[in-house]
């Protein structure tokens, strides 16, 4: 028994792409629920109380992205009010409410999938395929925590010579403007100093070979496998257009067969899976330590 | 059982004395007998039940008539109920729930809703209550109808028969014709109009001029075969319409040299449609056509009405007048009318003029209004009327009509940004950001807001779905509207497109200076409750608008290369639909397309 990161990166994969590939191809506002609270539980089960400014500008998109459907399309049947000779409709909203939680769910998974696939990781999971690709991920990978860093210090910099104000909102938005412009500067010189010095290291000279230092324990087959065959329920529930819904012109769902309900039960099932995994770990952990 | 009888004795005695009186005379026309029409109107019938799955009219009356209520099947439940059979309790049930399961918005549906009702033997108020809403509200057609319904003696507080026959007649083309919009008189209107007013064809001098004169331009349209064309398409639907009007009139298209053309009358003009099963077709070689069976149906009835001598298909014999002080009279009418119906059928047979009808009707002028109107509908004339097309324009409407006027919001919009404008400056004062920079950010975030609640437009659903004509002021002419998908009609089983593929049947609207396409689909869209989406710049008067769906059918759902086009007197502009400005009488049709437009009859524009 071991945590839910502790597993092969391979399975960890797996069941991300199973998860995210789901939530990305199906449009049933069940699912969708399932999905969203499922990435944010997870999220927030794994971090607790830090990234709190993060989840307010993951709110506001939610809420930008729900309501925008609505004033760009006008199909449905039940008309809330009129803009401009087009009809804002309830059906509209609803898309966009689905929608929405669609897009921030899978970009919860991926918050979470960056958190655990760390770059060695990903290194092993791409390198099988060729190993130059796994480097140039993992370096684009890390431009992002990269930047946010040297934003820091530019602000800081600028700040301590007296030439950011932000007493006001218009020359704050100007002193953004201007850190923004020497980030990117630094960014092309960097990506420069670098390539120098990776060539002067040696880099690109010889065949690039990787090291292998994870493995498969029964448990990682375990996992793999029940994952496999949830998703492949669920892959086929959405594929026979079992869990069909339509939004448009007005809200039509099929009745769910057998092969609904199945495939909405082991997709609940896929997604609380790893939560389940950690919740008995941490109960084992609490009772190793009990007994000492 | 009491008519049952009298046409059961009347009918071999007419036809005796039909044969006596003109085989010889006519000898050279191709004589329709009154069985050869009645095999006709059964094999349409056998073909309806062979559809609807039935085994007995019975047994249809309480399936696919009654679940059709309101939508499909309106028209044959009046003229089945017209041929006898009056148990139509489950259709009257059916149609009551339609009615209050849907707002319905059209004039015209409304009272062809009460014409059924009626003609389900109702009591329903309903038949009243629309009436002061819906006459006249639809242009020629919600007049037409109303007349109708006056004619079957309902009456409401803003209009009389009097009224309402006086307006018809003032809407008369020089031409003797009547038409939706335009100068030129339309076969099918004109043709619609006279079955309305042949109740009184002979008792007021100024309708006897214009049906003359209307009779006299149908006679002038009519082709060699004995049929009729409509926007240049020969059709069965229009030459039906003329049979029902003729037979109204009392007028045996067999035998009126007026209605014979090289031998053809306008039976044979309706024959050449029918089909093998039973059904018609629309056009020759065509398929079955749910429009020109009905038509023809309810026509051949008319005719098989006029020539028993039977009160007419639109003067109803299911009809019950609820109003408690006249039921007694009407019943003791409807009795002496059933009985004046043997010397009636005799003086149409034999005579063939209509003076000798309404002496008879005005012997019995001494009761009310009401029943002389009855009387005289009873003594010769059958109704009948062009539903099916106006029917379909709005099965999909779920917006309720509504009368507040437009609620000013735009002021207090700007009011309340003003203010928390203000109220937001002050706490920045209050807390020391001083900086004058900040209160110009405040303002530019304010400016951008009010620009936005300026440009918007936004209106409740029921106070634009109001349902109502657009009042206009300075009025320059008419164009009629058409929304039409019949390249994909039946292609999807989706409810949103109807059968025919008429969306919109035409329908006539005034247009002021400088009004363009845009702005009549969009006050279509009002009043008949028709979804539209458009993108683009529509806010300004030389809009950039594109017009992505319209009764939630949209662009690219058919394909790449399919969405709506508009066609303004049959020619393809290459503009915008909102830089289209329009004259008097223009044509708009707003069609389909799956093939970017070559699937239409494109001409265009130089």
């Amino acid at each position: 028994m071991k945590s839910f990161s502790e597993y092969n990166p391979i399975v960890i994969a797996v069941w991300f792409f199973s998860v995210t590939g789901i939530a990305m191809f199906c449009n049933s506002p069940l699912l969708m629920l399932m999905s969203f609270l499922g990435s944010v539980i997870f999220f927030v089960s794994r971090n607790e109380s830090s990234h709190l400014k993060s989840h307010l500008f993951f709110l506001i998109l939610f809420v930008i992205l729900a309501a925008a459907n609505p004033l760009i399309s006008h199909n449905g049947k039940t008309v809330l009010f009129v803009m401009n000779n087009n009809p804002v409709t309830l059906e509209a909203t609803l898309y966009g409410l689905n929608s929405a939680a669609m897009i921030i769910g899978v970009l919860y998974w991926f918050r979470s999938f960056t958190q655990i696939i760390t770059s060695e990781k990903l290194l092993y999971l791409t390198g099988a395929l060729s190993p130059k690709l796994s480097l140039v991920l993992s370096m684009a990978i890390r431009y992002v925590p990269l930047f946010k860093r040297q934003s820091e210090r530019i602000n800081s910099a600028q700040t301590a010579m007296g030439l950011y104000k932000d007493d006001n909102f218009i020359d704050d938005i100007k002193g953004r403007a201007r850190v923004f412009s020497i980030l990117i500067t630094w960014a092309l010189e960097n990506g420069i100093i670098t390539a120098d010095s990776m060539e002067a290291r040696g880099y690109g000279t010889g065949r690039r070979t990787q090291l292998r230092r994870f493995s498969f324990s029964k448990f990682d087959i375990i996992f793999l496998i029940t994952s496999l065959c949830l998703f492949s329920i669920t892959a086929a529930a959405v594929g026979k257009g079992a869990l069909s819904f339509s939004f448009y012109p007005s809200i039509s769902m099929k009745t769910p067969g057998f092969l609904g309900y199945a495939g909405s039960i082991s997709y609940g099932f896929l997604i609380i899976m790893p939560m389940i995994l950690e919740m008995v770990v941490n109960l084992k952990w609490k009772s190793l330590r009990s007994a000492i | 059982m009491r008519n049952k009888l009298f046409s059961a004795v009347l009918c071999p005695v007419m036809i005796f004395l039909l044969s006596l009186a003109y085989v010889p005379l006519k000898a050279e026309c191709s004589s329709h007998t009154v069985d050869e029409i009645r095999s006709l109107i059964d094999g349409i019938v056998d073909y309806k039940l062979n559809e609807a799955g039935a085994a007995s009219v019975d047994e249809w009356l309480n399936g696919s008539i009654a679940s059709g209520a309101g939508t499909t099947s309106d028209w044959y439940a009046v003229t089945l109920s017209q041929c006898g059979y009056r148990d139509l309790d489950a259709y009257e049930k059916a149609l009551k729930e339609h009615i209050e399961s849907n707002n319905v918005v059209s004039a015209t549906t409304r009272e062809k809703y009460a014409i059924a009702l009626c003609a389900a033997g109702s009591n329903s108020s309903y038949i009243y209550d629309i009436l002061d809403s819906s006459v006249g509200e639809q242009g020629m057609m919600s007049w037409i109808y109303g007349l109708h319904i006056l004619n079957n003696g309902y009456t409401c507080s803003k209009y009389n028969t009097d009224s309402v026959v006086d307006t018809i007649l003032s809407m008369q083309n020089d031409d003797g014709g009547w038409a939706l919009f335009g100068d030129y008189g339309d076969i099918d209107v004109t043709a619609m109009t006279v079955q309305a007013l042949a109740p009184y064809y002979c008792q007021n001098e100024d309708v006897t001029a214009a049906v003359d004169n209307a009779l006299e331009f149908l006679s002038l349209r009519q082709k060699e075969n004995g049929g009729y064309e409509s926007f240049g398409t020969p059709n069965p639907e229009s030459a039906s319409q003329v049979l029902t009007a003729l037979s109204a009139l009392g007028i045996d298209c067999r035998n009126d040299e007026r209605f014979i053309k090289n031998g053809n009358n306008l039976i044979d003009g309706i024959v050449i449609y029918h089909l093998p099963d039973g059904s018609f077709c629309h056009s020759i070689d065509g398929g079955t056509n749910e429009t020109a069976t009905v038509q023809a149906y309810y026509s051949l009835v008319a005719f098989v009405r006029m020539t028993e001598g039977k009160s007419p298909l639109l003067i109803l014999d299911n009809r019950r007048i609820s109003d408690t002080n006249n039921t007694s009279v009407n019943q003791a009418e409807h009795e002496s009318s059933s009985a004046n119906q043997a010397e009636t059928t005799r003086v149409i047979v034999t005579v063939s003029s209509y003076n000798d009808n309404t002496l008879t009707t005005k012997s019995s002028e001494a009761a009310s209004v009401r029943t002389v109107i009855t009387s005289s509908a009873i003594s010769g004339t059958v109704v009948s009327q062009n539903g099916t097309t106006v029917s379909s324009t709005l099965k999909t409407t779920v917006i309720s009509p509504h009368n507040t006027p437009k609620g000013g919001y735009k002021p207090k919009a700007v009011l309340i940004i003003i203010c928390s404008a203000a109220v937001i400056s002050l706490i920045i004062f209050i807390i020391g950001k001083r900086n004058y920079k900040n209160y110009l950010f405040l303002v530019i975030i304010a400016g951008i807001g009010i620009a936005f609640v300026l440009i918007t437009d936004i209106s409740s659903a029921k106070q634009y779905y109001n349902g109502e004509k657009k009042q206009k002021s300075n009025i320059i002419g008419t164009v009629s509207l058409e929304i039409r998908c019949d390249t994909i009609a039946g292609r999807s089983d989706s409810d949103n497109i109807p059968a025919d593929g008429v969306i919109l049947a035409p329908t006539a609207f005034d247009i002021e200076q400088g009004d363009t396409v845009f702005d009549i689909l969009n006050e279509a869209a009002q009043t008949y409750g028709i979804h539209v989406e458009n993108k683009g710049s529509s806010g300004n008067a030389h809009g950039m608008v594109y017009i992505a769906g319209i009764n939630y059918i949209y662009e690219y759902d058919f394909g790449d290369l399919s969405g709506w086009v508009y066609h303004v007197n049959g020619i393809t502009p290459s503009r915008s639909c909102g830089e289209y400005e329009l004259s008097d009488g223009d044509r708009i049709e707003w069609l389909y397309t799956c093939e970017i437009g070559h699937d239409l009859n494109e001409v265009y524009e130089k």
